[in-house]
């Protein structure tokens, strides 16, 4: 392994590490804002892998062009999400979710 | 005129992609949601005809059809045509269902719906013909964001599709950041990210490619639904409506299988990739059996019945890719078919009936005998029953398990289908012998209309079963020319 290599071994490491971050913040992730966050986090840390490895423009700005639709949609829903449950909290939304379910095999 | 047909035959593949872009954009314009489902039909049943007749010139005359040099690259193999033709016919008869939702909502955001259902149909055909990684990326994310939009349009009567559409933002997100980190590793092994210059060149650092194709597999997975990647299938599939439970439920779910089959193809003839993508999406098509299955029996919703029941069906098409033989990838687009057949069945009946829990099947079959038959049919061929195109999809699976050794195949497979015994049993057994608890009248369910695609999903679900040659030469013939020449 040569010395040129190692920059590109870290920025390779760092994305994957920041795409595994990204991954765990979406499952912990209280409200869907934080959840939009970690998604980009999660793409932006694949690019800077890919990057890293030498991936060529073109697929390069696909991928931020792929994140920046995530961010859209999901800062879309976010604004629905708060709107149709007057809550921003993810177990709120759930705890709303699983009474109506509940209530729907009652009825 | 017949100059003019010919040039459209020539051009048939950027014909079947470019008409439902072209249709999204008039039926958004549309000025009224009537118009917009007349344009999502013309184009969608366009799309259908167009990949219909590309399938026939790629699976019956044999060889690559040749396509025009300049302009927009294909590369058509026969899963992909194959695949454009299923898809573009499951999101005809989506949109044949999706005008009944006219009535349901008052036509509003309509035009909107039916936009984003083609470009959905147009990103997953894309998908299937594209020329490299990049595309194909590109495709998949288009057709998987619009069918967020398309369930989040439906959050304005039922929210909880909201919170679906948001588990399955995640699901996407992550799958995205997987496929593109492992198309980044598969450029570095073969300097190319075309998958033609994949199939041929060798590979200059075959772990690396190896982890590039796992990691392109596991980003599909989650679209799939795969288990243990389903968290947003029943979120989304449960509180979806007709429409949107259609187009998630099976065209999202054949057209991502169909992609992963057909990077599969690719993938299979590497010697250092092979055989590390077959263990990972034989381990993936295990457990989506075992688990998708058990999840069904103690489903109390019947989309989400559906759901699990279509995960365990997706698992018995990872388990025939996985084989990475020619036999098992007819079987898997022979299960595909199966799959996108039942789905249309049961999720059309389930909307034209408008159940949701499982208990209002009770009676149905007196109040909608027709509708009853149409889920019969849908349910006996999860079940795999004999002269159903359930049992075929098994059957193709279990000879080619048989004849590469793989008799767990065989065990699994037998295992979902004496788990949809108890699953699709329990649902042909409300249907008929029970008796519906409430006396009110039957009022005039908007989504009746959604029971004609249902209706032709039965009927292909029975006749596929009963006179299975058509199929099976076309999903042979889609397998002798794989992409990879596996």
């Amino acid at each position: 392994m040569g010395f040129e290599d190692i920059p590109a071994r870290v920025a390779s490491i760092a994305g994957v590490v920041l795409m595994l971050a990204g991954v765990i913040a979406s499952g912990l992730a209280s409200n869907p804002a934080k959840r939009v966050v970690a998604h980009v986090m999660c793409i932006a840390g694949g690019l800077l892998a890919g990057a890293a490895l030498g991936a060529p423009v073109a697929l390069l700005l696909s991928g931020a062009a792929i994140a920046l639709a995530y961010l859209s949609v999901g800062a879309a829903l976010t604004v629905r999400l708060s709107e149709a449950y007057e809550s921003s909290a993810v177990e709120e939304i759930d705890a709303a979710n699983a009474q109506a379910d509940a209530a729907e095999l009652q009825s | 005129m017949a100059d003019l047909f010919e040039t459209a035959r020539l051009h048939s593949a950027f014909l079947c992609l470019a008409t439902p872009i072209i249709g999204a954009a008039v039926a958004a314009a549309s000025p009224s949601a009537r118009l917009s489902w007349i344009v999502a039909l013309v184009a969608a049943g366009a799309s259908a005809t167009f990949g219909a007749d590309l399938a026939w010139r790629v699976l019956a005359a044999g060889g690559t059809p040749s396509t025009p040099v300049e302009g927009v690259q294909f590369a058509l193999d026969g899963v992909g045509a194959f695949m454009a033709a299923l898809l573009s016919a499951c999101c005809w008869l989506a949109a044949c269902a999706g005008g009944s939702s006219l009535r349901e909502t008052h036509g509003r955001g309509m035009p909107w719906g039916f936009a984003l259902m083609l470009l959905s149909l147009a990103g997953w055909i894309g998908a299937m013909l594209a020329h490299g990684l990049i595309t194909m990326l590109i495709s998949v994310e288009l057709a998987w964001i619009s069918a967020i939009g398309l369930l989040c349009l439906h959050g304005e009567r039922e929210r909880a599709a909201l919170s679906g559409a948001l588990r399955m933002l995640s699901a996407g997100a992550v799958g995205s950041a997987l496929c593109l980190f492992g198309a980044a590793l598969v450029f570095q092994s073969f300097g190319s990210l075309s998958l033609q210059d994949i199939a041929v060149a060798p590979a200059e650092r075959p772990a690396m490619s190896a982890l590039g194709f796992g990691a392109l597999i596991v980003g599909l997975a989650f679209k799939i639904g795969a288990v243990p990647l389903h968290g947003w299938t029943p979120a989304a599939l449960g509180p979806a409506n007709g429409l949107s439970a259609l187009v998630l439920g099976v065209l999202g779910m054949a057209g991502a299988l169909g992609v992963t089959t057909r990077l599969a193809s690719y993938a299979a003839a590497l010697p250092a990739t092979g055989e590390g993508l077959s263990t990972a999406l034989a381990m993936l098509g295990g457990v989506s059996i075992v688990v998708g299955s058990l999840q069904a029996i103690g489903a109390r919703n019947l989309r989400r019945l559906a759901a699990y029941a279509l995960i365990a069906q997706a698992g018995g098409v990872l388990i025939c890719i996985a084989l990475g033989s020619p036999a098992g990838f007819a079987a898997a687009l022979v299960q595909i078919v199966a799959m996108s057949a039942a789905g249309l069945a049961l999720y059309g009946a389930a909307a034209s009936a408008g159940v949701g829990a499982l208990h209002a099947l009770d009676g149905l079959s007196r109040r909608a005998p027709f509708v009853a038959a149409a889920m019969t049919f849908g349910a006996i061929s999860l079940i795999g029953a004999p002269l159903t195109i359930g049992f075929l999809g098994r059957w193709r699976l279990i000879e080619a398990g048989v004849g590469a050794g793989w008799w767990w195949a065989v065990g699994a497979m037998t295992f979902a289908s004496l788990a949809a015994v108890f699953y699709a049993g329990r649902l042909i057994e409300r249907v008929y012998f029970r008796r519906a608890h409430s006396t009110a009248r039957e009022t005039r369910n908007p989504w009746r209309f959604a029971f004609y695609p249902a209706l032709i999903a039965a009927i292909v679900v029975i006749v596929s079963g009963v006179s299975p040659g058509v199929l099976l030469r076309a999903a042979d013939a889609a397998a002798a020319s794989l992409g990879g020449g596996a």
